[in-house]
């Protein structure tokens, strides 16, 4: 309770109340101090007495700058400290998200040396460290292309791509990373729709969007992919039937670090790196990405706009 | 030995869960595996386990939450928390919910089943003492059976490390005993992270029989050397009923 009376920002309002009402009494205090200078000299006929108005343009400009000053400079600390905030939760989600596969790898070669298992158990153990390792290459993938957003130094290789099959081919290595039955991704068939894109970049995008629509699928996995062309765009849809978004959730998610509480609250593991990834490489290819959903408990969609321009080369974004 | 013992393990990754259950069962224990902090509560809720091995960062229902459940339900079973959560205040408020014991991942699979192995053991060295062992000093009234303690806050029953600690005080009365010394004593051997496990457990047992935790009579620090336990000399010597 204590803690949201003396809240910075409400303080800073206070202050910044105090400090405009201080200045508008200081104004009506001049004006009527040299209306009475004025009319004194009036009075003894005295010409051009007070002439003070210059002070009063000039102190109130100044006053007016320092709140100005001062106001922006506490915006910016706080924006700051709340970016300090994410990336040390960032840090500690990461670290948790690294130490999880790492730790699975030292049990299995433990394991391995210290009960020589039978050659099934073996060969079970070296497939889950294989998964365990392809989960860390990933980790590791997204922070480095989280890094190259922010320092500007995304190179891409944009090349023509029939999305169609890209997202098929994708899905099929997918559905045996995940285990997915046959049937958990359904998708309209639009072949013929070609895409300027760099296919490694673009895979990153596609590992975020459906490791998300696993992450946070409340019961069974099923994700809808709606591939539609639209003037000299591509749209891809991404349905699922996770546990949804709040409206005033829907533009914070692709900002760097951002969890909403929710996924927060329920415990899900995540470094809020996957769709400002998603959102920032999308953007370098010349597309966008939008987010939107029915409400909590009703999925959500994630649609990624591409270009159809035939522009070929080397780019740096 | 280990054949009848039941373990909880709650770990919500799937890879390590498997590795972890393996080795367990290989051990000789049997492992009921809950994937979520739902399934955890359930399975707590019905009981029947000697041990838990606890996960912190769980879907839906996270582990101190499952923690609190375990100690208001059953107050002597060993939890042992196995999480990658690393920072010394999640270690501290485990410890403080009642957790035994604290590993973090990754860990070496040895040291881990030798501490589950210690938990077990001194368990059923507990259950098969003399349920006439009873242990007086001033207004404090201890059981090393049921584990259960009549102390300054009232009645209530010890968790195994708890009962461990006091005893191993009690028996070195009046010596001090370093936190390395009292960490190779009562959780087996020193863990990675020292000495504030030992610290978190000493103020455990002076909220339950101390008047004033903060000015304690019985449980005391030698500064920069460890802990010892004396009784004043008005007190009685103690008695075994």
């Amino acid at each position: 309770m204590l803690r949201k009376i003396f809240h910075p920002a409400l303080i800073f309002i206070l202050l910044q109340v105090a400090w405009f009402g201080f200045l508008s009494l200081w104004i009506v205090w001049f004006i009527q101090n040299e209306l009475k200078i004025e009319a004194l000299g009036r009075q003894v006929g005295l010409k051009d007495v007070g002439g003070g108005w210059f002070i009063l343009v000039g102190g109130s400009f100044l006053m007016l700058m320092i709140l100005l000053g001062i106001t922006f400079l506490f915006v910016y600390q706080t924006r700051e400290a709340r970016f300090n905030r994410l990336q040390r939760d960032f840090i500690s989600s990461i670290t948790h998200e690294l130490k999880s596969p790492l730790a699975s790898i030292q049990l299995y070669l433990e394991t391995i040396s210290l009960r020589d298992p039978p050659p099934d158990d073996r060969r079970e153990f070296i497939d889950l460290m294989l998964k365990d390792t392809e989960r860390l290459s990933g980790l590791i993938d997204n922070m480095l292309v989280a890094s190259r957003i922010r320092y500007g130094k995304v190179i891409l290789d944009l090349r023509p791509v029939d999305i169609y099959q890209f997202i098929q081919d994708f899905m099929v290595q997918a559905a045996e990373q995940y285990g997915w039955e046959p049937g958990a991704v359904t998708f309209n068939e639009r072949k013929g729709l070609t895409v300027m894109v760099d296919e490694k970049y673009m895979e990153i995008v596609l590992n975020n969007i459906v490791h998300n629509a696993v992450k946070y699928s409340n019961k069974e996995f099923r994700l809808r992919v709606d591939l539609a062309a639209s003037g000299r765009s591509v749209k891809v849809g991404f349905t699922d039937q996770g546990m949804g978004i709040q409206r005033k959730e829907l533009k914070k998610l692709f900002k760097v670090f951002y969890r909403s509480p929710l996924t927060r609250s329920s415990e899900v593991r995540g470094s809020g790196l996957g769709l400002f990834i998603v959102s920032n490489v999308t953007r370098a290819l010349g597309g966008k990405v939008t987010a939107s959903s029915e409400g909590l408990g009703r999925g959500a969609t994630f649609t990624l706009t591409l270009p159809r321009a035939a522009v070929q080369g080397k780019q740096t974004a | 030995m280990n054949r009848f013992h039941r373990i909880l393990l709650v770990e919500d990754e799937a890879n390590l869960a498997r590795g972890l259950t393996y080795n367990l069962e290989a051990e000789g224990y049997r492992i009921l595996l809950a994937q979520d902090g739902r399934v955890a509560m359930e399975a707590v809720e019905a009981g029947g386990f000697d041990l838990v091995v606890l996960d912190i960062v769980l879907p839906h229902v996270d582990g101190y939450k499952i923690l609190r459940r375990i100690r208001e339900l059953y107050p002597r079973l060993p939890v042992l928390i196995l999480t990658a959560k690393l920072e010394e205040g999640d270690r501290i408020l485990g410890l403080e919910l009642g957790a035994d014991d604290y590993v973090t991942k990754p860990f070496h699979l040895k040291e881990l089943l030798l501490r589950i192995r210690g938990m077990v053991r001194r368990m059923t060295w507990y259950d098969g003492r003399s349920p006439a062992e009873e242990y007086r000093f001033g207004p404090n009234r201890v059981n090393f059976k049921s584990l259960k303690a009549q102390g300054v806050a009232g009645e209530r029953t010890l968790t195994v490390k708890e009962a461990t600690l006091l005893e191993v005080l009690i028996e070195h009365e009046g010596q001090v005993l370093s936190r390395e010394q009292l960490l190779t004593e009562v959780w087996g051997y020193p863990p990675d992270l020292v000495t504030r496990t030992v610290d978190a457990f000493i103020a455990r047992l002076r909220s339950y029989f101390e008047a004033d935790p903060k000015k304690p009579i019985y449980i005391l620090s030698q500064r920069g050397l460890g802990y010892r336990f004396v009784r004043p000399p008005a007190e009685v010597s103690p008695e075994s009923d």
